[in-house]
């Protein structure tokens, strides 16, 4: 069909297909915002190895509208990416979004949204994850007292085993109850 | 007793056990407390086993609980290629402590997983089984980590089968995965690839390969078709961006009715093909002898000079909106559609009573399943699977308060105020409670007799509005028939009932919410909860009054069919004009004065339960008129399309973001509920209808039969009695298999309430383990302590199965080493 630039290979779009939630068409418009943060950087055709060298650094990925007024952009970005600094390649930031679509199962999102508020990554949510939440959440409007009021009631809630910070199996259980996760946890693109 | 209860729980014991020993130590190693959380890294020794730092710890063979029977449905990994290389790159654990670990070599039946392989198997609903890993951040590289997934992956039997259902297994895996791309990409490829050899050695059955490719085919289709249909998403990037200045309380009501829009399209489609078009067809067309030559004459199809002749009354701009004159003799209402058949070809006929009768059913029936569909789906998602419960409310507002789809700075200021709102509402009240103490007696009952007396002024208004709509229905029909005065006289006659409705459903539910903050329920939802029942009643009390009253009369007036399609023409069109424009109105007035003159008034916001409810009660008056005036549904499709812009434009330039942050989920399936139970009360009138009330004799398609149901009861006289779909039919519906069916649905009904009672049993015995896991890990931390400190004693419950010293003996070797 004339010049037309081939932004994928075919196997590389099947893989794409079976490995995220994405349909074709989703995958491809992922591309076209990811290169439209940096048309220098990112080519238009990523047959080759494009797709996960080449990396987008995290103020840029910042610029995204879908993530400009997230607090927790930087926790996201970093979790998702491969070095785990925040520059994202483009599998990151397809594996990004299917995660956050509306596609994927409660399950996997349950796992992202787990490493995502564990700051420390220490593989459990304690007392300081979750005053960083807090003050991210309300860009420190509460203070010092109210603060760690709150964190104690989040663990007195929902620690089973007492230990005083939630482990992924305690989140999970609290999460499982929440009604609204599935869709604030949810990002279109 | 305690080594019972363990054998019987899950495997998070042992590693509790093992990590008891790491507690004295100095540095700190995270506690992986249950084997379904991120486990910890991996450590390998020389000789190929690979174990975890934490089972090294301790000796397993002679510890009592390490004798365990294996769980089903667990795969455990041996990984034996694994350098030592990896070692000292592990940072939390030095590496003379690493030196110290003895190196079990690990049996893949009891062993504690160090990365789960949790697979579940298709369920009986057959949602696909699938496999998820949880890695610890890149230990070892990456290609020693995807051989491990492959070779996990390649043990489970039914991820390798050759089937579809397989195939989806393995695509879930993939999918479910949470590593990276490229890792997924690999393990991906390398499984393809061993499965397609494997087949390739394996004698593949012809007819089973034929059914796969067939399957995979139609799955490939199923997705093309699945995007085209993206592809045409009605409104779809306006909804998105509502959804970021506004949050998806507000994005849900135009979902709502998008959806409703949809459902409509498609009930006008098959009304105006199957019923309007061979009316009309019939009004202006007609079939002429033409004579051709001497002998032959053939039909010819003709237009008809002169239309409209049979209508009598002259054409008003009135008419539009009252529904009158003019327009009484229209294909708009029943009353014009003919009770023969019309002449199609030579020799067909398509007869129109049964057309009627069969489209509007049908129409009912397509709309019936999909809302059902579409609240079963809700009800599942939100309620269900949720499980209910309030009571993690402070982790709910941190983890799920902050909604990911916002993109307007101003909304997201907006949000976090919201967040900082409730948790200090939350904080407030518990202090305010622990101050304060319960209420006392008094106020209590002061509280509850000011309820009953608001629930008793809210039933005095609906039974007052109800007898309001019956007078002015009376009174109407007094004026409307006599002819008495003139004709404007008539029509206005005509309008105030519409009128009085409409402006009853506006205020009367503003009354509602006012008094609802009277009563002073503790938790806000509640209160918009019984304020949205409250309003359903009213609606219900209003058209309910309206058919009963038609129902009644009708052998009083000629054509009440018609009489009642005009009124529920005049309501629609009434709120159309009042509730959509009058309001949008108000609201673009209320933002300016709020703009530019005065802030007191703050700036209006989006009402979401008000505006849904708007959109039920129009739902519901297309349904009960629908029967009675087929063309109502170009009627409502029209207007649900000015709707959507009307009110996108008064959101985008009037409201500001809501205040309360909108727990959308459960009152979105609460408003389905409402539309379903809608219908389905609307189809019960009907069917009374259809059965008890005679038809008019002068007008509409059943004037020649007493009651509407006798069409099928006559179409089913004209079968054939002698042929076979009479045979199968009669006796599909003979009692004796009828009460068959029932009994089976009932025994089904049965058997799904008692696993789901079963599985809700288990559920909470499941957490009632759990929590006594949690007390027995403190019990047994403590004593490990205390054997440590060597102030251990051994307790009476526990002689002869712990034995003190080799632990002790253990600690202190490890103390001594580390």
């Amino acid at each position: 069909m004339g010049n037309k630039v081939v932004t994928f290979s075919e196997e590389q779009i099947d893989d794409y297909q079976d490995c995220t939630y994405f349909t074709r068409k989703e995958i491809l418009r992922v591309h076209k915002r990811f290169r439209e943060l940096s048309p220098s950087t990112v080519p238009k055709c990523m047959t080759g190895d494009e797709a996960h060298t080449i990396k987008v650094p995290l103020n840029l990925m910042e610029t995204l509208p879908e993530f400009r007024e997230n607090p927790f952009r930087k926790r996201i970005f970093s979790v998702f990416s491969s070095d785990g600094t925040g520059n994202m390649t483009f599998e990151d930031f397809l594996e990004l979004l299917s995660v956050l679509s509306e596609q994927a199962p409660r399950d996997i999102k349950v796992f992202y949204a787990f490493k995502i508020y564990d700051f420390d990554g220490d593989e459990h949510i304690g007392p300081a994850d979750l005053q960083q939440a807090l003050t991210l959440l309300t860009s420190n409007e509460l203070n010092a007292e109210e603060t760690s009021q709150a964190c104690t009631k989040v663990v007195e809630e929902s620690d089973i085993d007492g230990d005083g910070k939630l482990s992924f199996i305690e989140f999970e259980h609290v999460i499982l109850r929440a009604p609204d996760f599935l869709t604030t946890f949810h990002i279109r693109i | 007793m305690n080594e019972e209860r363990r054998r019987g729980s899950q495997d998070a014991s042992i590693s509790d056990i093992e990590e008891e020993n790491e507690t004295e130590d100095t540095e700190h190693i995270p506690m992986n407390d249950c084997e379904l959380g991120l486990p910890p890294p991996i450590i390998v020794t020389d000789n190929g086993g690979v174990c975890s730092k934490l089972d090294d710890a301790v000796p397993n063979n002679n510890h009592p609980v390490a004798r365990r029977r294996p769980r089903p449905n667990h795969l455990h990994i041996n990984i034996t290629n694994c350098t030592s290389s990896d070692l000292s790159s592990h940072e939390s654990l030095p590496s003379h402590k690493v030196a110290a670990m003895t190196p079990i070599s690990l049996s893949p039946s009891w062993a504690k997983p160090h990365r789960l392989i949790r697979a579940r198997k298709a369920s009986l609903c057959s949602t696909p089984g699938y496999v998820t890993f949880r890695n610890p951040t890149n230990r070892i590289s990456s290609s020693t980590y995807a051989e491990e997934l492959i070779h996990a992956i390649e043990n489970d039997e039914s991820l390798m089968a050759d089937s579809p259902a397989s195939e989806q297994m393995r695509l879930q895996t993939v999918r479910g995965m949470a590593e990276a791309m490229e890792l997924r990409r690999n393990v991906k490829e390398k499984i393809c690839y061993n499965i397609g050899i494997r087949n390739q050695n394996s004698p593949s059955d012809p007819t089973k390969w034929f059914k796969y490719r067939l399957k995979k085919s139609f799955r490939k289709v199923n997705c093309g078709t699945r995007e085209l249909l993206g592809h045409f998403e009605l409104w779809g990037s306006t909804i998105k961006s509502i959804e970021g200045r506004f949050g998806t309380g507000v994005a849900t009501y135009f979902r709502f009715l998008r959806s409703l829009f949809l459902i409509n399209l498609c009930v006008f489609i098959m009304s105006f093909s199957f019923l309007v078009f061979p009316q009309l067809l019939d009004r202006f067309y007609h079939w002429n002898n033409t004579t051709i030559s001497a002998n032959s004459s053939v039909l010819v199809l003709e237009p008809k000079t002169y239309p409209y002749e049979e209508i009598n009354s002259t054409f008003y701009i009135v008419d539009l909106v009252t529904g009158g004159g003019w327009l009484a003799d229209t294909e708009l209402f029943y009353g014009k559609y003919n009770s023969h058949s019309v002449h199609i070809n030579e020799g067909e006929y398509y007869s129109i009573p049964d057309a009627y009768f069969f489209t509007t059913a049908a129409c009912y029936l397509f709309t019936v399943i999909v809302l059902s569909i579409k609240v079963a789906k809700s009800y599942r998602k939100n309620f269900i699977e949720m499980q209910g419960g309030f009571t993690n409310v402070y982790a709910q507002r941190i983890f799920c308060g902050w909604d990911f789809g916002i993109t307007n700075s101003e909304a997201a200021e907006l949000r976090k105020q919201t967040l900082y709102n409730e948790l200090r509402e939350l904080l407030d009240e518990e202090n305010n409670a622990e101050r304060s103490g319960a209420k006392t007696l008094i106020q209590r009952l002061t509280l509850m007799a000011c309820r009953v007396g608001v629930t008793i002024l809210v039933g005095s208004l609906l039974i007052g509005s109800g007898v309001l709509v019956w007078f002015l229905l009376a009174r109407q029909k007094m004026l409307v028939n006599q002819d008495v005065g003139t004709l404007e006289g008539r029509q206005q006659a005509s309008m105030v009932m519409s009128l009085v409705v409409t402006g009853v459903m506006l205020i009367l539910p503003m009354i509602f919410s006012r008094l609802c903050a009277i009563e002073q329920y503790s938790n806000p939802r509640n209160s918009v909860f019984i304020t949205l029942l409250r309003t359903f009643g009213l609606e219900v009390a209003i058209v309910g009054v309206l058919l009963a009253y038609w129902q009644k009369s009708s052998k009083e007036v000629q054509c009440w069919e018609t009489s009642l399609g005009q009124e529920t023409y005049r309501l629609i069109l009434v709120d159309f004009f009042i509730a959509l424009i009058g309001t949008s109105f108000a609201e673009f007035i209320r933002s300016i004065v709020y703009q530019y003159v005065w802030k007191g008034i703050g700036a209006p916001e989006f009402d979401i339960a008000r505006n849904t409810l708007n959109l039920i009660y129009n739902q519901t008056l297309f349904w009960v008129g629908f029967y009675y005036s087929p063309l109502l549904s170009a009627v409502i499709v029209v207007k649900l399309f000015i709707t959507f812009y009307v009110k996108q434009a008064c959101v985008l330039h009037n409201c500001k973001p809501p205040s309360r942050s909108w727990r959308a989920a459960q009152i979105q399936t609460v408003f389905l509920a409402l539309t379903f139970l809608a219908i389905i009360g609307v189809l019960f009138t009907l069917g009374y209808t259809m059965t008890r009330v005679p038809a008019s004799k002068g007008c509409g398609p059943f004037r020649e039969i007493e009651h509407a149901y006798l069409i099928i009861k006559h179409k089913l006289n004209s079968i054939d009695k002698n042929s076979n779909w009479y045979t199968i039919g009669e006796w599909i519906f003979k009692p004796g298999v009828v009460a068959g069916y029932i009994i089976a649905l009932c025994v089904g009904v049965y058997y799904m309430r008692a696993v789901a009672h079963a599985r809700g049993a288990m559920v909470e015995l499941l957490r009632n383990m759990l929590v006594l896991e949690a007390e027995d890990k403190i019990f047994l931390q403590k004593n490990i302590r205390e054997a440590k400190s060597g102030r251990w004693e051994p307790s009476p419950l526990s002689r002869g199965r712990i034995k003190p010293l080799p632990i002790s003996s253990t600690a202190s070797k490890q103390q001594s080493a580390l």
